[in-house]
């Protein structure tokens, strides 16, 4: 086990089954909000990935990508969203994310993913 | 003077009937076919001034004139007439015009040159009639050629046409072979006289026909307003016409039999035609209503009402289709829930965490969707107003779940400005209000640009729960906020205008109040006061 995923999603069962595909793999950071995830982001070390949600309450996904960006130019973020649009898709890449994956999502593409970028 | 046996009576009636049908035919008639048909009504006219005339005259010395004269009508009805259905059909033929129009010329020449009607002849020991030539046999078969070939043609029209065209084409064709079986009728009596030409009686049927097509269906596009008070006032002036010479003719018929007048008699009749005078009326107005007004005035706003339902129900269909796209991202996620839990379960089902999280997530989610479904059930199915206590955040949110679809698409933000107290409530139908609020979010997210911002504020006010729905969009000037609530009013290409006026009507049947402010360019605040 190296780097952690940081899991941001407002949707406990999100939460809960990204922890059930991911925890028995990966150091996994949840957080529930934009703002947790910038904190966490600030002050942990070895964050390997970002699995981020878009809509989320006080701060949206998009403008939380902007931020991380900002901090971590390199650092691989992927969209884990139920809107299946073209425009929010191109929108989350042109911000600089890795990859974008919609809900319901299987099991196995999103191991398939991290482990694309988690090597 | 004048006597006045039944061939110059249906004379008369052909005159009456047929000025007024010209008149209005030449004034509102625009087209070319208008025109030949106001000339095919001349000539039946022209008939009708003719027949009345050789039915009054008793001067053998006048009456082979008078038949030339009225023949010279009769030569040209056919002739207009067939020109008239060839340019309803789009038949441009010249040749067929020319054929028909130097036969009529030949035959208007031959009258007048004496060649068709000999010597005049007294018969049914009523009036002159004339003595014909082979000539007239001949002008007989060539009238009855271009009357047959004419409605042959229309009803090949008839067979082709949309359907309000062809309640034209049909009356028209009805009314026609009436006329012309009537008039037909009218050559008999040149050749033998065993028919009397009360054949003449039916051409004014078709003028009738035709007029209540004119009426009705626009025939030749001629539209006449009809003043719903006008053709009251004729009818209540036929029957009250009617009703005194029923009176005078009781008292008459009675001072026949018994010898003198009954005032009696006469006020019996009098009070018989009074009671039933009334009844009468009324059936005539709803007859009239039926016939030219679609139906009465009670019938009409019934109709009205309805379409103001089924428009209602259009846009609440609208709703509930963006309603439905909301809640098919907001299941996706309790969805996943599932399915990764219902993925692993085979495996982990001896792990005691996992088993409680499952139980736990697991219903949790399943509530959230039955949660949603149900919302968008009670949105859709229609009720009557159900007032209930109603946490007015609550509702504000499950609006917003909804519309978080429609919101992240067009990156609009949403600020929550609620009032402190957390479960402020008012008494309200919680489906009505879902409906009002809809749209005016709904006409917020259509005037919002890119990163737009809407903003709730709820405050609690002494009497009024006060909401506010404010938008950064381009805003409604002045001249279009003052109709805002009005139905049917809209700015949208796709809107049916109906939206807020429903808005309108549901604070209103809440006792509330609502109200709007907008600048050009800066946006616009919805305010809304209900009691709570």
């Amino acid at each position: 086990m190296s780097k952690k995923i940081l899991i941001c999603d407002d949707e406990e069962g999100i939460r809960e089954s990204l922890k059930l595909i991911l925890g028995d793999y990966y150091n996994l950071i949840i957080t529930t909000d934009g703002m947790q995830c910038l904190d966490c982001l600030k002050n942990a070390e070895d964050i390997g990935l970002i699995l981020l949600d878009i809509k989320m309450p006080k701060i949206n996904g998009l403008d939380i990508l902007k931020q991380i960006k900002k901090l971590c130019p390199s650092l691989p973020v992927i969209i884990v969203t139920g809107y299946k649009s073209v425009e929010t898709a191109t929108e989350a890449v042109k911000l600089g994310a890795s990859g974008y994956i919609v809900k319901p999502f299987k099991s196995e593409e999103i191991l398939a993913t991290t482990q694309s970028i988690i090597k | 003077m004048i006597q006045l046996n039944p061939f110059a009576i249906s004379g008369l009636l052909i005159i009456i009937t047929y000025l007024p049908l010209f008149l209005l035919i030449l004034f509102k008639g625009k087209t070319r076919a208008a025109r030949l048909f106001a000339l095919h009504i001349f000539a039946i006219f022209w008939w009708g001034v003719g027949s009345f005339w050789i039915g009054i005259n008793k001067n053998e010395l006048i009456a082979l004139s008078l038949m030339k004269f009225a023949y010279i009508g009769v030569i040209f009805i056919p002739v207009f007439f067939y020109d008239f259905v060839l340019e309803i059909i789009n038949n441009n033929s010249k040749l067929i015009r020319s054929i028909f129009y130097a036969q009529a010329i030949y035959f208007l020449f031959a009258t007048l040159t004496n060649k068709i009607f000999l010597y005049p002849k007294w018969i049914f020991h009523s009036f002159y009639y004339t003595s014909p030539s082979i000539i007239f046999f001949f002008s007989f078969i060539i009238w009855l050629i271009i009357v047959s070939l004419a409605h042959i043609q229309l009803i090949q029209f008839y067979r082709n046409i949309y359907p309000k065209k062809r309640e034209q084409i049909l009356l028209l064709c009805i009314g026609t072979i009436i006329g012309f079986v009537g008039g037909t009728l009218n050559f008999f009596p040149q050749f033998t006289e065993i028919i009397y030409p009360y054949g003449n009686f039916l051409i004014p049927f078709h003028s009738v026909i035709l007029m209540f097509t004119i009426l009705k269906y626009q025939l030749l596009d001629i539209s006449v307003v009809i003043k719903k008070s006008i053709a009251y006032s004729i009818l209540i002036a036929i029957v009250s016409i009617s009703y005194l010479l029923i009176v005078v003719l009781a008292e008459r018929f009675f001072q026949g039999i018994i010898g003198y007048s009954s005032i009696l008699v006469t006020t019996f009749t009098a009070f018989l035609l009074g009671v039933i005078f009334f009844p009468l009326r009324n059936k005539i107005q709803y007859f009239i209503d039926r016939l030219f007004f679609q139906g009465s005035t009670i019938e009409i706003a019934q109709q009205n009402e309805l379409l103001r339902q089924e428009l209602i129900r259009s846009e609440k269909l609208k709703s509930i289709a963006t309603l439905a796209s909301g809640i098919a991202h907001e299941i996706k996620n309790p969805l996943t829930a599932l399915k990764t839990f219902a993925e692993y379960l085979p495996r982990k089902k001896d792990d005691d965490a996992f088993i409680n999280k499952f139980s736990r997530i697991v219903k949790s989610e399943v509530d959230r969707i039955d949660h949603l479904v149900h919302q968008l059930l009670d949105f859709a199915k229609p009720a009557p107003l159900q007032p209930r206590p109603v946490n007015i955040h609550e509702l504000f949110d499950d609006i917003l779940d909804f519309l978080n679809n429609e919101f992240v698409k067009r990156k609009i933000n949403i600020q929550k400005n609620y009032d402190s107290n957390t479960a402020l409530s008012i008494h309200a139908d919680p489906v009505q209000l879902k409906q009002a609020f809809l749209n005016i979010f709904l006409n917020a997210i259509d005037a919002l640009a890119a990163d737009g911002k809407i903003t709730i504020t709820t405050t609690l006010k002494e009497i009024w729960v006060e909401i506010m729905i404010q938008d950064t969009g381009c805003g409604i000037s002045k001249e279009d906020l003052t109709h805002i609530f009005d139905p049917f009013f809209t700015k949208k290409d796709h809107g049916t205008g109906l939206g807020l006026s429903v808005t309108h009507g549901i604070i209103k049947q809440h006792q509330g109040q609502i109200h709007v402010e907008s600048v050009v360019g800066k946006g616009t605040k919805f305010t809304i006061k209900l009691p709570p």
